[in-house]
């Protein structure tokens, strides 16, 4: 069985005051390896806004606090900082999106977990806002602590305020994710 | 304020082994009635058009490329008092405005109002 079988959770509250800002928390774990809370701010490099298509580049960077886990069951506890690059680029029918995160103690400077993810997706019809909207999207995460790549093919529906992707992957874990906006 | 969101994202991996089918199964299902609904509301033609309003204004932007974007510019415009009703098409990029009898929405107050939905403003077609 695959590194992927293992548990990975994150919970993540962003508040956008503006278009271009995101401010937030970030709490993530992955059972007897790692785990963090951080503050993240999330700054919009830059947007391409075209006749039916939008382009952004994020920029991450937030401090935390976390854990990360040895093999004889020690652990590191320690001040951490994340960094990250989030870019994605969509029309209405096809989606595209990638996101380089990372975080390491700011003592030592040694890597907590990275992580690099890949997603793209189609919609099989066009809806508004007040219809179900659904894409098909397939996820793939890259990580130095995973020792293969993972890929995950995902459903996404959403309605309103409200998204839901339920994903799972080749080696039998299920994803899944869910987001609500006010 | 149209501008502000709170978004909440949960992440977790939670099923392994046996479960996988049934949850194939249910992403199926999920998935295929959402794609029937989908031709359901594509046959609706349920549109409220404020065409025939007279006193309208279309905006033409760039950038407009989800659902999300629609509902914040309709969220967005209507707080303006001059503004009865707002239709967005995100076919053809316009956001057509019904403005109240006697006002009328001036293109230096329009521009602000669509770059902070992070959207280019292109032209007032009408």
């Amino acid at each position: 069985m695959g590194t992927s079988h293992q548990k990975f959770q994150s919970l993540e509250l962003v508040y956008s005051p503006k278009y271009w800002l995101g401010t937030g928390l970030v709490t993530e774990r992955r059972p007897k390896s790692w785990e963090s809370t951080s503050l993240q701010i999330g700054y919009l490099a830059k947007r391409w806004n075209l006749p039916a298509a939008q382009g952004n580049f994020y920029l991450l960077a937030g401090p935390g606090y976390g854990s990360k886990f040895s093999a004889n069951d020690s652990k590191v506890t320690d001040l951490l900082y994340r960094i990250g690059l989030q870019g994605d680029f969509e029309t209405r029918r096809v989606y595209t999106f990638a996101k380089y995160t990372e975080q390491r103690f700011f003592n030592t400077n040694n890597l907590i977990n990275n992580r690099l993810e890949l997603r793209i997706g189609y919609a099989p019809y066009l809806a508004k806002f007040t219809e179900l909207n659904s894409w098909v999207i397939l996820k793939t995460v890259f990580s130095d602590e995973f020792k293969n790549i993972i890929y995950i093919p995902t459903v996404r529906l959403f309605y309103k305020n409200f998204l839901i992707d339920l994903g799972v992957d080749l080696d039998g874990g299920a994803q899944l994710n869910f987001m609500v906006r006010h | 304020m149209v501008g502000h969101n709170l978004i909440l994202w949960l992440d977790i991996n939670l099923i392994k082994g046996e479960k996988v089918k049934k949850v194939i199964i249910l992403l199926s299902a999920l998935f295929f009635s959402s794609i029937s609904y989908g031709e359901t509301i594509k046959s609706m033609s349920s549109d409220k058009k404020i065409e025939s309003v007279k006193n309208i204004k279309k905006i033409k932007v760039h950038g407009m490329a989800c659902p999300l974007c629609q509902s914040k510019a309709e969220k967005k415009f209507k707080e303006i008092p001059s503004v009865n009703g707002v239709d967005v098409d995100m076919e053809k990029m316009l956001i057509t405005l019904n403005l109240k009898k006697g006002t009328d929405l001036s293109t230096e107050k329009i521009k602000p109002i669509v770059t902070s939905l992070g959207l280019t403003f292109v032209k007032v077609v009408k």
